[in-house]
């Protein structure tokens, strides 16, 4: 029997739009976890060694990287596609199909929500990347397709 | 597009939420016939401030408590429905 | 023929530029910077188009955006602005609503008929007989304007953005762009919006002016200041959602800006508003604004000889650039003094002469008209004012705001240009102050926000803008027209208000006045004037009409934007794609229909061993001690007892005793459950648990992870499924005794760790259901097909599912239920535990055990073996409808037709004939079922 192989639901691993980099991260660990293992409060993420830990919802935690330690633990790591987009167009991208406001002021580095993306309810992280803006996103598997094929169109366009 | 200021979002457009109608509770199982009946029936349909429950449903997932003027759409509170209502 | 001037001082055309372009047919030459309507002025065209009703020749009115006689086709674009759209090279321009030609056309023979077309015409005229309307429709239809659509035009795609300024300006003239400045500069990010090509309002056309390009500069110098010109705030909603249209810069794709402005700055200025008399839309009577414009800044001479009734200095301006640029003024009437005035303009296809109040006529091929301003106040009454007419200024002004909107500049009052920017300024300060005062509320109540900085700014006080006095001068002593977009004249609302229609509202949609293109800009104070004379009324008392959005039109595509809906895909999906599945849309999800022949596929699952994805189905994973209560609460059956590795059957009904949602749970583990749902109600029943967990049980200890999408879901069924999965399986013994029907086994299958299998069987046959994690689905699915390839494994669809689920009578929630389906008319009553303390919908439940159903669901076969009633059928008795098919196929398996059905209670007794009426009209008999099922009764396949 072959070994299995994990299979995305994103079709590229990446696309460069110059401006803007959108990278296929599905196959990242995450968890579901109830306890504040990482001390971060909700709407804010945290970065410890390998692993993002976010909140935004209250009593509940996403955790990108090895599984945490203690607790109640669910496995999520098929149950989220993720796809991060970075550059200094990431912003006036998803200011295409986002309603969050992104500024600064709102959505600082590290901040973290829930909301619409293409019409599809994502977790949105900002997690920047040698201080050039990253946002994290991960939205149900099935969805990931759909989403990831209108950024691209919207990205090629723009 | 409603603005609601979810107490565990911010700001955010109405169309993350699922709108549940005016704010109820259950009678018990053992309530009068008519009791429920106008649990599930009657609605007082107010013009002006009503308590709503919404679902913050793209958001946190959350049950919310709104008081929203049903006449000009203004919020003036809201609230985790694990609170109750007024 | 050409009526181009010498440059002109603030000129925006470039005259080393030639831009050639076709009008009606022929070749014109333009220069770079003029709009459509300036380059065919300049080239002698003084009829642009025909009027709506009438077909009477018109020509430039305002030279603006606003004009309502400017409407061309260009190319494949219906009803193009000409007075505002930049003329670009090679464009192909030509008259709308001209048939044949502009010159002649021969549908201004209705203003022969003129007074068959009173209000109401249409409504009167062609209602009778009713079966003609299609005809009427289609023959008005011709006469009617708008252009013409090219069905063959390119798809585009519109652009769509949110933004988030703190304040939103509305209108880019000198208080506008003022409130800009001061509102960037007090640390407010600004968007700046502007109907114009540039901004400056109406200082564009003054003299050269030192304040505006100080203004501009300012504009320029602000990063925070973002810009839109030839853009449009077409509406503000709830909240200070505000939807602004933005223009590309030469081309026309629109594209629309969803923008949630903290604060809303209407700086909106005024329109100039026509005067009424008889022949007021000849070619040749223009407002003073547009005189202006159109010597100022395309060089472009409006006539050879004007009259000008000026009753304010924009009318004075008007001669005064007319007399600089040399062109001879026959007469100046002076409109502030009573004793003079305008009684009609005379022409046929132009104008030809005035006629004045001293009884002299003058020759002229101009008249400009300065009578005064309308205040375009349609956002303030959006955001809730109710503008108030000034009887002084003979305009309406801003009554009362909410704190989110303020109103700068002309629209408020008159002044210098000094006074204005004043104005602007301090509103802009203020603006800002109260975009810093939501934001720092948004920024505290947002958890993943920065804090708001501390401390801020004193406003300055707003100085007083009061309005100019202004002669109240709305109608001449003739009739004319006051809607020029719709043909209305004074005394159409002076018959429609003597029909009885004495409500302005009522007039306005009986004769349409204010419902054109223009929607009102330019003639809403003239209809509501003339309503005032007809009703004995003064104009304050009647007020202003109600606007709406949008200010200014938007194309369909720019709405539509490039929003798509979502999908949602399958593990497999690509699998599908790629093995010739038919794809069907069942919710949002794509999926297989089936690979070709769906009764093989049936065929093949009931003899051998089918394969199908059912990952669309809703799973829930639940831990926690109080599973079991929740479980107990939301199904209608029992739970308590469930052991662990035991999969039972639920039904959920909603608390009015209607069907819900059903599926299978799984006992996993002591405090961990494995819910699934139907494919529709994955989204209906998370949310449902949720909303039980957190409104009412909220002490209870439940942890709910949806995990649909984390697990492909694979069906295996039929006879040699368990020698299928044997091949795969390590740690799971699949022998009966070991691995019974409605168990649960979690392991490795196809070397795949953590696999969830599930031994039950909506095909009747003996099945197990692998949920596999879902980026090892594909692989998983590959195993199956490999391994079982000399079983004959074959994947089905979802028609085969469909087959297979109507041979055993299993109901499809929302298919053969409805909104108004209880359980026990379902046929669910043995899955409805009414001993339970508490439920959802035990009451109604109980009632309507109490009552019986009003309908049942049957399963009904047709006495004709082959015919197959097509869903939704009714079940008729004598004229009454006494059910309808809900399901119906022909069965493969039994070779013949098989339904479900919803039948009144009486009809639902086994053995019953009813009777089908079928879309044909025919009839056809059906027998009323024993059981659901209407193969392998027992289940002893599916035991096997």
């Amino acid at each position: 029997m072959a070994e299995p192989r994990f299979a995305s639901p994103i079709p590229a691993a990446v696309e460069d739009f110059g401006a803007v980099q959108l990278v296929d991260e599905s196959t990242r660990l995450k968890w579901r976890i109830w306890d504040n293992l990482f001390a971060v409060e909700l709407g804010r993420a945290g970065r410890f060694d390998s692993s993002l830990a976010f909140s935004v919802s209250p009593g509940e935690w996403i955790v990108l990287g090895d599984r945490p330690d203690g607790g109640e633990v669910v496995d999520i790591t098929h149950v989220r596609a993720a796809m991060r987009l970075t550059g200094p167009g990431a912003r006036a991208l998803l200011e295409r199909v986002c309603a969050l406001d992104l500024s600064d002021a709102m959505t600082p580095d590290l901040a973290a929500a829930r909301t619409l993306v293409a019409g599809v309810a994502t977790e949105l992280v900002r997690d920047d990347v040698e201080g050039e803006p990253s946002y994290l996103l991960l939205m149900s598997r099935s969805f990931a397709q759909s989403v990831h094929e209108r950024l691209v169109a919207v990205a090629q366009r723009s | 597009m409603l603005l609601i200021v979810c107490p565990h979002c911010g700001p955010r457009n109405s169309d993350e939420f699922a709108f549940g109608g005016e704010a109820s509770s259950r009678p018990g199982a053992d309530a009068s016939p008519d009791t429920w009946r106008s649990y599930l029936y009657d609605r007082a349909n107010v013009a002006g401030w009503q308590t709503e429950q919404w679902f913050h449903v793209a958001g946190c997932r959350r049950f919310l408590n709104i008081e929203r003027n049903t006449i000009t759409n203004e919020i003036r509170r809201v609230r985790d429905a694990s609170e109750g209502h007024d | 023929m050409s009526a181009r001037l010498p440059p002109q001082p603030v000129e925006v055309i470039d005259r080393a530029q030639p831009l050639d372009f076709l009008w009606n047919g022929r070749w014109y030459s333009g220069l770079a910077g003029d709009t459509i309507a300036s380059a065919l002025a300049a080239a002698g065209v003084r009829v642009f188009s025909r009027s709506f009703k009438y077909h009477r020749p018109r020509g430039i009115l305002t030279a603006g955006f606003h004009d309502p006689n400017l409407f061309v086709q260009v190319a494949d674009e219906p009803n193009v602005r000409a007075g505002h759209r930049l003329l670009t090279p090679g464009a192909d321009v030509a008259p709308q609503n001209a048939w044949p030609s502009l010159r002649v056309d021969a549908r201004s023979a209705n203003q022969l008929f003129g007074r068959f077309l009173s209000p109401g015409f249409y409504y009167k005229t062609f209602m009778r007989p009713r079966a003609l309307r299609p005809l009427y429709q289609q023959t008005l239809r011709r006469f009617s304007s708008g252009g013409s659509i090219d069905p063959h035009t390119p798809t585009v795609h519109r652009e769509k953005r949110f933004a988030h300024p703190d304040v939103l300006v509305a209108g880019g003239g000198p208080a506008g762009m003022a409130a800009a400045i001061t509102a960037a500069r007090a640390g407010a990010k600004v968007m700046l919006v502007e109907e114009e090509h540039g901004l400056g309002g109406h200082l564009v056309y003054g003299p050269g002016s030192s304040a505006l390009d100080e203004l501009r500069e300012n504009v320029d110098a602000e990063p925070g200041i973002e810009v839109l010109t030839n853009s449009v705030v077409t509406g503000r909603y709830d909240h200070n959602w505000v939807a602004v249209v933005q223009r590309g810069a030469t081309h026309h794709e629109e594209s629309l800006v969803k923008a949630r402005a903290k604060t809303l700055v209407v700086a909106a200025g005024t329109i100039e508003r026509p005067y009424v008399f008889e022949g007021n839309d000849l070619p040749g009577v223009m407002l003073s604004t547009a005189v202006r414009r159109l010597i100022n800044l395309w060089a472009v001479a409006p006539g050879t000889r004007a009259v000008v009734a000026t009753a304010n200095e924009s009318g004075d301006a008007a001669a005064a650039d007319l007399a600089r640029a040399g062109i001879e003024i026959a007469e100046v009437v002076d409109m502030r003094r009573a004793d003079r005035g305008v009684v009609r303009a005379r022409g046929r296809a132009g104008l030809q002469a005035v006629e004045l109040s001293d009884g002299r006529t003058i020759n002229a091929d101009l008249l400009v008209t300065a009578v005064g301003w309308t205040t375009p106040t349609s956002l303030l009454n959006m955001a809730g004012d109710r503008p108030v007419y000034e009887p002084r200024a003979a305009r309406f002004l801003p009554a009362a705001l909410p704190d989110d909107v303020m109103a700068a500049g002309g629209i408020v009052g008159d002044g210098t240009v000094e006074e204005l920017v004043a104005h602007g300024a301090a509103i802009g300060i203020e603006a800002a102050h109260r975009a810093r005062g939501r934001k720092s509320d948004w920024q505290r109540s947002t958890p993943r926000a920065v804090e708001p900085e501390p401390g801020g700014f004193a406003p300055e006080p707003v100085p007083h803008l009061p309005p100019a006095d202004h002669v109240e001068l709305f109608l001449g002593p003739t009739d004319g027209f006051v809607d020029f977009s719709e043909d209305v004249r004074a005394k159409d609302l002076e018959s429609s208000a003597a029909e009885g229609y004495d409500s302005i509202e009522l007039n306005k949609r009986y004769t349409t006045a204010t419902m054109g293109p223009i929607q009102g800009k330019l003639e809403v104070v003239n209809a509501v004037a003339v309503h005032a004379r007809a009703t004995n009324q003064s104009i304050a008392e009647i007020g202003t009409t109600t606007w709406r959005p949008p200010y200014a039109p938007i194309t369909l595509g720019a709405l539509a934007g490039d929003d798509e809906d979502p999908v949602r895909r399958s593990p497999l999906s690509a699998w599908h794609e790629t093995h010739g599945a038919s794809p069907i849309v069942a919710g949002q999800w794509i999926r297989p229909d089936h690979y070709g022949d769906p009764a093989a596929e049936v065929r093949n699952t009931r003899e051998n061993v089918g394969i199908i994805d059912v990952s669309p189905l809703g799973k829930i994973d639940l831990r926690g001690r109080d599973v079991a209560r929740l479980l107990e609460f939301v199904y209608t059956n029992r739970w308590a007892r469930l052991a662990v590795g035991r999969v039972r059957y639920g039904l959920m009904c909603a608390e009015d005793g209607v069907v819900l949602d059903d599926g299978v749970t799984a006992r996993l583990g002591d405090q961990h459950y494995y819910m699934t749902t139907t494919s529709s109600g994955a989204g209906r029943v998370w949310n449902w648990l949720d909303e039980w967990l957190q409104t009412r049980f909220r002490s209870w200890e439940v942890r709910m992870t949806a995990v649909t999408d984390g697990y492909a879901a694979i069906n295996v069924a039929g006879p040699k499924s368990r020698e299928l999965l044997g091949r795969l399986v390590a740690d799971i013994d699949l022998e009966p005794d070991q691995f019974g029907y409605m168990h649960a086994r979690t392991g490795t299958v196809a070397v795949v760790e953590s696999c969830i299998v599930l031994r039950i069987g909506f095909t009747g046959e003996l099945s197990f259901e692998v949920h596999v994690p879902a980026g090892f689905g594909l692989h998983m699915w590959e195993a199956l097909l490999e391994a079982g390839s000399h079983l004959g494994v074959a994947p089905f669809g979802l028609e085969a599912q469909r087959i297979m689920r109507l041979e055993k009578g299993h109901f499809v929630v929302g298919q053969d239920t409805d909104g108004l389906t209880r359980g026990h008319a379902a046929g669910m009553g043995w899955a409805i535990k009414q001993e339970k303390a508490d439920f959802v919908g035990k009451p109604e439940l109980a009632w309507e055990a109490e009552n019986g159903p009003e309908r049942r669901l049957v399963a009904l076969q047709t006495i004709d073996p082959l015919l197959v009633p097509p869903e939704a059928s009714q079940i008729v008795q004598g004229d009454r409808t006494r059910g309808r098919i809900t399901s119906s196929r022909l069965s493969p398996t039994l070779g013949r037709s098989v339904c479900l059905g919803q039948v009144e209670a009486e009809l639902a007794i086994p053995g019953t004939t009813v009777t089908i009426r079928l879309p044909s009209g025919d009839i056809a008999p059906a027998e009323v079922m024993e059981h659901h099922a209407h193969f392998d009764i027992d289940g002893e396949r599916l035991r096997g």
